[in-house]
């Protein structure tokens, strides 16, 4: 088995205004998803991320602090990890992300060195 | 995920309309938006940490700490609430008494809080069309666009329509309270009205989104039994609106059929009526029988009882009926009222004694672009067997009929009268 992490990219401000029937709605597919990886012995871990997060860069030697990231439209909302055997089936466990149902980006990455 | 939604039906939003009941007992009605927000930011939090840490044992109770603690956060971060530090210093305080003891009184204090709510947002001073959009939002926890789903509104103008009444509410600094004795009866219609409206609109109306629509009769029944429950709501005639409630849901489901067409009471199968709402109703309606009082809302849940205890339409007590309905005309002489009269008179006396009553309703102005008028007058032509009299009546009611299984029905009604 190899570790993916599979992270949420999305408007945080369309979270917010949605009403609270659909954010439970939102919370059960979150919790049936977790369910399922956790039922599989997938799940390693992740965390949802707050908004307004801050970045750094170097220029010229000079360590400068970007952000907070909050006014650009794809925040980073959070983060799972969890095994799969290969790519292929990493995706496919991904397509079932709820993030996926109410307009955020999601991206696999394999963990590990190159 | 069948058991998480067993376990939480409609959790997010009833508790919403909990907390900003209890909120607003420390930010004070003029500040009902930000009790909104701290609310949805706790549901957020929600959202996001019980996936991964699983669903609290009490979800409720971690909902009102996560939005005390959004609370908090928000009033020390904002400064533009008034006496800040002391509804600061109240929350934190209550944060922190979280004993045995007040635990008990919380849950009384909880229900007063809503009732609180439920009369501000029905408050007389505001239009009557806000007041019903103002309780959908902040007590009943509908988001704007859901309402104007239901109300085929634009979502601007449901908007609108609350912002204006909250506006109203705080330029009348009103008192966040369950009303004075001498105010109670005033404020008391006013409050069953929205809830009589709320339900109709999630009853009446066929079109938008059925499970949208029962929603808000469900509301409407939540939010009457709190009323029943308190002492200052046990009162003959909200009895008698919870009584009607509860007929008029049992027969739900019943009402359309697979094909989602408009099925009238007499093709309704009664095996599907659903009996415990109807067990309630009776309940209530006896309840409703304690006093002077009589209210429409005792005779229109007296007619919705012969329908429900009815065991097929022509066994149905329509003499009794037709005695609701006159006692009904007497205080509301509305051609709506005699319209439905002449139905149960119909099938008490005959048809040709319905079409009789009609005819004296016929010129009323009011019905002119009424359809059931035409629609009626139909229905009790073809019963006689005159069908090309029927056919007219049903093609005039086609041209003013609204929703698309009315539509449908009359549609099917004017093929059957050509055969």
């Amino acid at each position: 088995m190899k570790e993916f992490m599979l992270i949420m990219k999305g408007e945080y401000k369309a979270w917010e205004s949605i009403s609270a029937d659909e954010k439970q709605r939102l919370m059960e597919k979150y919790y049936s998803f977790v369910n399922r990886l956790k039922r599989e012995e997938r799940f390693k871990g992740g965390s949802p991320l707050k908004h307004g997060g801050m970045g750094l860069r170097s220029e010229k030697g000079i360590v400068i602090v970007d952000g907070p990231f909050a006014e650009t439209k794809e925040t980073l909302n959070g983060y799972f990890i969890f095994s799969a055997a290969d790519y292929e089936e990493a995706v496919s466990i991904a397509r079932e992300c709820p993030a996926l149902t109410h307009g955020e980006i999601v991206e696999v990455f394999e963990m590990g060195s190159h | 995920m069948s058991q998480v939604q067993a376990t939480l039906d409609h959790l997010f939003r009833r508790s919403s309309g909990k907390i900003v009941a209890y909120l607003t007992r420390f930010f004070g009605p003029d500040h009902l938006d930000l009790a909104e927000v701290v609310v949805q930011e706790a549901l957020l939090k929600a959202l996001q940490s019980w996936p991964l840490q699983g669903i609290p044992e009490n979800p409720e109770a971690w909902l009102m700490r996560a939005s005390k603690n959004c609370a908090i956060d928000h009033i020390r971060k904002s400064r533009d609430l008034p006496q800040d530090a002391e509804i600061l210093n109240a929350l934190v305080d209550d944060l922190a008494a979280e004993d045995e003891e007040s635990k008990r009184t919380f849950a009384k204090e909880l229900q007063d809080d809503s009732l609180k709510l439920l009369f501000i947002c029905c408050h007389p001073a505001l239009a009557r069309e806000s007041r019903i959009a103002l309780t959908l939002k902040t007590l009943c926890g509908f988001g704007i666009p859901e309402i104007a789903r239901a109300f085929l509104a634009k979502d601007e103008t449901i908007a609108q329509r609350v912002v204006r009444a909250k506006q109203k509410i705080a330029d009348l600094h009103l008192a966040y309270e369950v009303p004075p004795p001498e105010a109670l009866e005033e404020r008391l219609d006013s409050v069953l009205d929205v809830l009589y409206l709320m339900f109709n609109e999630g009853y009446l109306a066929t079109s938008g989104e059925s499970l949208l629509r029962r929603d808000f009769c469900e509301e409407a029944i939540h939010c009457s039994t709190s009323l029943a429950h308190h002492e200052i709501g046990q009162q003959p005639r909200v009895f008698a609106l919870l009584a009607l409630m509860h007929f008029q849901i049992s027969r739900f489901n019943s009402r359309l059929d697979a094909q989602g067409k408009l099925l009238l009471l007499e093709e309704q199968d009664r095996a599907l009526w659903d009996q415990e709402h109807i067990h309630l109703g009776l309940r209530y309606l006896d309840l409703s029988a304690d006093g002077e009082d009589l209210s429409e809302f005792h005779l229109q849940a007296g007619i919705a009882s012969c329908h429900a205890i009815a065991t097929n339409f022509a066994t149905t007590d329509w003499q009794r009926i037709v005695s609701y309905y006159d006692m009904l005309l007497v205080r509301d002489s509305s051609p709506v009222v005699a319209l439905n009269r002449a139905v149960a008179v119909a099938m008490s006396e005959g048809f040709g004694a319905g079409l009789r009553e009609i005819d004296e309703i016929t010129d009323v102005a009011a019905l002119k672009s009424y359809y059931l008028l035409p629609a009626t007058r139909a229905e009790l032509l073809r019963r006689q067997g005159r069908l090309a009299e029927a056919k007219v009546e049903y093609e005039r009611a086609l041209t003013l009929v609204g929703t698309e299984p009315e539509k449908r029905l009359i549609q099917k009604r004017i093929i059957a009268c050509k055969s």
